[in-house]
């Protein structure tokens, strides 16, 4: 969607004269881009965050339920061993194993038209947005799947065989926390939004080598659960995620936890604060690179550049880049307003508080992603079922379906509104479950706990409410 | 949540009310003869719609109709609706299709992914 913009910005800097140099990146993946929400519905939506909210304060609980709660009730063994087994496992692993390699192969040696390749369309639409529909629903799929996972343990027990027992990998420094996670995040939002050939086959499948290159090198230095854990940018992402669920395996085991416990569990590692600031961020500012003020004030930003002897498209880059930039800022000033607020009650220094609250922010990124990109899954989504059968773009019918089109009927511009203010609504209460949650912990009584989350209300009233008005506000 | 659906569904009615009253303001290609539908034009001159990505607004069920001339030969594609028609260097090729998908949709030169209209089809 961004790249309707990019292209209408590029037109107007360049005059229309010119040749337009950033076209062939002007469609992208979309045809299509979402109505803004009515305002009556806005108007609605909003009223209902303030009721909601105020209401929740009064009435919520007077002693945390979600924090240290490790309730794991398993589910039958049955069910539980068809699921999770070692066949199972290694079918997941090749699974995860294929998709990689299909996902490069169709990069390096398909056509280079971004809608006819399986790369884009499988890197953007169902890897990014659908994995994290399924891990909120689900769990932690992700981590069955994970390629480099199955690479490292496949090779990690070769190599054990032929050579004798591994030397212990290098202890990961703890300073580093999140950080890797929270950069590589970071590196593939700004290819998403920023880049000029952020949807090129080529280009999609030689970074998902470079990664798998530093993803394997990682695990090789400091062991495969911890690089997993802390350094490589999708397990981290989609585990944050995967902690709203109330699926979960423990020993090899599937159960059954309270939704969000497992977020409150989150450890306030170093990175994590940065992570979730990226995760919110860069899909504020996809969404409000749809609308205005952005719409109005790129075009200047962009002149600027150019003025400065930048070319169009390398200025649509650095507009981009600082309209990202700006987003996390936002999201930054945002959440530090809010631990400001919380310092009136408790004297810890501003860092030690931020890292207290900020797992508060995880279903709000979840419902960021899901309210942003939900349509965009449920249309583009359904063109993997041709680029399947044809993941070159050589004509091809592997299976059947080449000749499938996208179904633009299966949902209107009316469930799309509700199903977008809905989930931004339910992360709402989610987030303000968590920081009532925190606070009675922290703070013991119900009348302390309620000082210190008036602002962290403050703080995800701000989060929903803004995510309404980029929704109102796109492609007005 | 319960109390979440009810508002909303609260929030339909007065949405429906309100949708009615502003239809007449947004009907498209009603300027000059209300009851006559008239067909869209849309220019393109060395390859670009003149005046700009034309805008046009519709309601779900409404007939979609417009004219493109162009001075340059390409195929004209309408995304989701997925139609392409071709048209001639110097002739021009004419659209007329029921709005039934809602959204935002591009219609563009396909050969030089050239974006001439938009189409706004509302619920």
């Amino acid at each position: 969607m961004r790249r309707r913009w990019a292209a209408a910005i590029i037109a107007v800097a360049a005059g229309t004269a010119l040749a337009v140099p950033a076209t062939a990146a002007a469609h992208g993946l979309v045809g299509r881009a979402d109505l803004p929400i009515p305002a009556w519905l806005f108007g609605w939506a909003a009223a209902v965050v303030l009721i909601v909210s105020f209401a929740g304060l009064a009435t919520l609980w007077q002693t945390p339920k979600l924090e240290g709660d490790e309730t794991f009730r398993p589910l039958p063994e049955g069910l539980s061993f068809t699921l999770i087994n070692p066949a199972t496992e290694v079918f997941a692993g090749l699974i995860g194993v294929a998709l990689l390699g299909v996902t490069i192969w169709a990069g390096l040696a398909g056509v280079q038209a971004p809608q006819a390749n399986f790369a884009p369309t499988f890197i953007y639409v169902i890897f990014w947005v659908g994995t994290v529909v399924l891990s909120v629903v689900f769990g932690d799929i992700f981590r069955a799947f994970n390629p480099w996972r199955a690479i490292a343990r496949v090779a990690g027990a070769v190599a054990t065989r032929v050579s004798g027992p591994m030397p212990a990998p290098f202890a990961y420094p703890e300073r580093f926390g999140r950080w890797p996670a929270a950069a590589g995040l970071l590196g593939f939002a700004w290819m998403e939004l920023a880049y000029r050939n952020g949807d090129d086959p080529s280009m999609l499948a030689i970074a998902a080598l470079v990664y798998s290159a530093l993803t394997l090198l990682g695990i090789a230095c400091f062991g495969t659960e911890k690089w997993l854990a802390r350094g490589e940018a999708f397990s981290v992402y989609f585990n944050l995620f995967s902690r709203i669920s109330p699926v979960a395996v423990k020993d090899g085991r599937l159960g059954l936890r309270k939704p969000l416990a497992a977020v409150a569990r989150l450890e306030p590692l170093p990175g994590t604060i940065a992570l979730l600031f990226v995760m919110i961020g860069t899909v504020m500012f996809d969404g409000a690179s749809e609308g205005s003020p952005w719409v109005d004030i790129a075009p200047d930003i962009q002149d600027f550049f150019i003025a400065r002897g930048f070319g169009p498209a390398s200025s649509l880059e650095l507009t981009f880049t600082i309209g990202m930039l700006l987003a996390l800022g936002l999201v930054a000033l945002i959440y530090a307003i809010g631990v400001f607020g919380v310092r009136t009650i408790d004297r810890r220094p501003a860092i030690e508080i931020a890292h207290l609250f900020i797992h508060t922010l995880v279903p709000i990124a979840a419902v960021y992603v899901l309210a942003h990109y939900f349509s965009f899954l449920t249309y583009n989504g359904q063109s993997i079922a041709y680029l399947a059968s044809d993941p070159l773009g050589k004509g091809w019918d592997l299976f059947g379906t080449a000749d499938r089109a996208i179904d633009y009927t299966v949902v209107g511009a009316t469930t799309v509104w509700y199903v977008q203010v809905g989930v931004l609504v339910s992360g709402h209460v989610c987030g303000l479950i968590l920081a009532h949650d925190r606070a009675l912990a922290l703070y013991g009584k119900a009348r302390t706990a309620t000082t210190s989350q008036y602002w962290m209300l403050a703080v995800m009233v701000a989060f929903t409410t803004f995510g309404l008005f980029l929704l109102s506000q796109a492609n007005q | 949540m319960v109390v979440l659906f009810i508002v909303f569904a609260g929030g339909d009615d007065e949405g429906d009310n309100k949708s009615t009253t502003t239809q007449a303001q947004t009907t498209p290609g009603t300027e000059t003869t209300p009851d006559v539908a008239v067909d869209e034009q849309i220019t393109v001159r060395n390859g670009k719609p003149v005046g700009g990505v034309k805008k046009l607004s519709y309601k779900n069920g409404d007939q979609i109709r417009f004219v493109v001339t162009s001075d340059v030969a390409d195929e004209v594609h309408v995304h989701g609706y997925d139609i392409a028609k071709d048209v001639k260097a110097g002739g021009s090729v004419r659209f007329s299709f029921p709005a039934k998908l809602e959204g935002i949709f591009e219609a563009e030169l396909e050969n030089r992914k050239e974006q001439i209209a938009e189409l706004r089809i509302s619920p």
